[in-house]
């Protein structure tokens, strides 16, 4: 049953909304012929060694729970996975060693996702926060290749890909995680963002050389989005098959009658900086809109092909279709949206997307390639432009596609993308000693850091650990709450008494105790 | 404080609505979020941000290091 009664939306923002991203990479042995993602997925997560705590609570997680009501028996892609397990467990390999679970001293997770290693940001209030720990993730994987390489003897040998696609009909997702008001409902969230998620790629898309899914695999041709092709329902619960642009997953990692996590699957994993910042950035204010202000917006008559036709029409600049009969492009959707989210505009942070957002609408109505220097898409376009130029080749040539994926290659020396970052080609928001210093130290909001300072202050004596919860040897639960409301300082304060505690027992009395003093009230939001 | 320089007129830490995100703490950090640029025209032409000949040619010879059977041999399980 869904919540009825509503807070009060005039204090309600982007501030509100705990974000984070989760992203798999492409991992390949260069000097093998055929590589074994799994093995090499597994070895390049254990060969990282700056980690607070390697045990994952896998009781917390729930992927079949249904936002839209009940719970799925099976997910589509159950017989897929149980088959990978199988065929683990013939190779020696228990579920956890499969995994490899590693919780990073950043508040990060790390590990082995169905034969992807996966990065995920730890939880972040802050934008500026998001974009810092998502580019962590990309420095934490290279040192991660660096000391795997090393064990294997030969530099060079490991290609990792921040991407979502292998162009052969498999994809791998960048999902994107809000933390919602649980009175939110599911159908209201879906209505409302879905037309939003489906314009925005000509913003945030990541490009493709070729075409998959469904409808046929092909080299030839270019879209703005990866992950388009791969959408096939509106909305469900499944991720690896049937994968649908809203997933109604209800696993919301947080007290579930106050809390919904909206995980979206549809999105395409950037290497620009600027499109993470404004995917992230303009989703969190249209959430937030939806909830001041629920109003109506144009319902598409068939959003999974209205994607599909934007991410592969040129520019992305086709008309779709609404349910009242009219026309409408991208553009135009976004512009709607934008003018929503002016109510919910509270932050400089917040300034700074719609600023972005509006320039970015006028640059692109002007000419996309004036987005050169931001998406991912337009710039990939203007490289295989050139080499299309300088070496005559032809429109399917699989040259066009390794160049795509090459692109993605986060080695520093390989990638396309880094020398165009390097060069100013491409706008870069992330200064590289806060990169450096994410890598090693927790966001200083939200409860994230709380989790690392606990696990760093109790490690060992802490029998599994996840988003909501800490669990200690001797039967002893922490339960972690969003801890919305808190600022730094109240944060820095009890960061300072976990470090002078001697008994995990006594973390609830400091927070009641804390609370009273009406020093710490964000597990109160 | 107020100077002016290549870029445009610094005021304190903002650079005539471009902010600036120079080194200090985490709060000054939150207050300027992240780099921005001004408005440009829509009628003047657009930028070559990829253009110059020297990236250009550092980019050619980047992509012609790229095996080209390289997607061919790329092949990943479905993730998720």
């Amino acid at each position: 049953m869904e919540p009825q009664r509503r807070r009060d939306p005039c204090n309600f923002g982007t501030g509100d909304i705990l974000c984070g991203i989760e992203t798999e990479f492409g991992i390949i042995r260069k000097d093998l012929e055929i590589s074994d993602p799994v093995l090499e997925s597994m070895e390049l997560v254990r060969a990282y060694r700056e980690t607070s705590f390697g045990i994952w609570a896998y009781d917390e997680e729930d992927p079949r729970a249904d936002a839209r009501g009940g719970r799925a028996e099976r997910l589509a892609q159950d017989e897929e996975e149980e088959a990978f397990l199988q065929t683990d467990i013939r190779r020696g390999f228990s579920f956890r060693e499969s995994k490899s679970d590693r919780i990073l001293k950043n508040g990060a997770r790390f590990y082995n996702d169905h034969t992807h290693p996966e990065y995920s940001t730890p939880e972040c209030l802050t934008l500026r926060d998001m974009i810092l720990f998502d580019r962590a993730g990309t420095e934490i994987l290279r040192e991660a290749v660096r000391l795997r390489e090393a064990v294997v003897g030969q530099p060079g040998v490991l290609g990792l890909y921040r991407n979502n696609t292998d162009f052969h009909g498999h994809s791998y997702g960048c999902h994107e995680n809000y933390l919602l008001p649980r009175e939110m409902s599911f159908s209201e969230i879906v209505r409302g963002i879905t037309p939003f998620l489906v314009a925005r790629i000509i913003l945030t898309g990541a490009g493709k050389v070729g075409q998959e899914g469904e409808d046929g695999i092909r080299s030839d041709g270019y879209q703005l989005s990866q992950r388009a092709d791969f959408m096939e329902t509106l909305t469900g619960v499944d991720t690896m098959q049937r994968r649908p642009l809203v997933n109604s997953r209800d696993e919301p990692h947080a007290d579930r009658e106050r809390y919904r996590r909206l995980h979206l699957i549809c999105g395409d994993a950037n290497m620009s900086e600027w499109q993470t910042a404004m995917k992230m950035g303009m989703t969190r204010l249209v959430l937030a809109s939806l909830f001041v202000h629920p109003g109506k917006v144009p319902d598409l008559a068939d959003p999974v092909a209205a994607i599909r036709s934007i991410s592969r029409s040129r520019k992305g600049d086709v008309a779709v279709a609404c349910e009242d009969g009219r026309m409408m492009t991208a553009d135009g959707i976004l512009s709607l949206y934008r003018e929503r989210v002016d109510v919910v505009v509270r932050s400089e942070e917040d300034r700074w997307v719609v600023e972005e957002w509006d320039r970015a609408l006028s640059d692109y109505r002007a000419d996309s390639d004036r987005l050169g220097d931001r998406v991912d898409w337009v710039a990939k376009e203007s490289l295989l432009g050139w080499a299309c130029q300088e070496q005559r080749v032809v429109p399917g040539d699989p040259w066009l596609q390794s160049l795509d994926l090459a692109y993605h290659d986060i080695d520093p020396g390989e990638g396309l993308f880094w020398p165009l970052e390097e060069e100013g080609s491409m706008r870069r928001l992330t200064r590289p000693e806060d990169v450096r210093d994410a890598c090693e130290h927790p966001p200083a909001l939200g409860r994230a850091p709380i989790r690392s300072a606990i696990l760093s202050r109790f490690g060992g004596e802490v029998r599994e650990a996840g988003w909501e919860r800490i669990a200690f040897s001797g039967g002893v639960t922490f339960d972690l709450p969003p801890y919305l409301e808190t600022d730094a300082g109240k944060v820095r304060r009890l960061l300072d008494r976990i470090a002078g505690m001697d008994d995990p027992a006594h973390l609830e009395a400091i927070i009641r105790e804390m609370n009273k003093e009406g020093g710490f009230d964000g597990a109160n939001r | 404080m107020e100077r002016t320089g290549r870029l445009g007129t610094l005021k304190g830490n903002r650079l005539e609505g471009i902010a600036l995100t120079t080194p200090g703490t985490l709060d000054e950090q939150d207050r300027v979020p992240f780099p921005s640029k001004k408005s440009q025209d829509p009628t003047a032409p657009a930028p070559k941000n990829l253009d110059p000949k020297p990236i250009r040619d550092r980019m050619m010879d980047r992509m012609r290091k790229v095996d080209p059977k390289q997607s061919e041999r790329y092949r990943q399980r479905t993730g998720e």
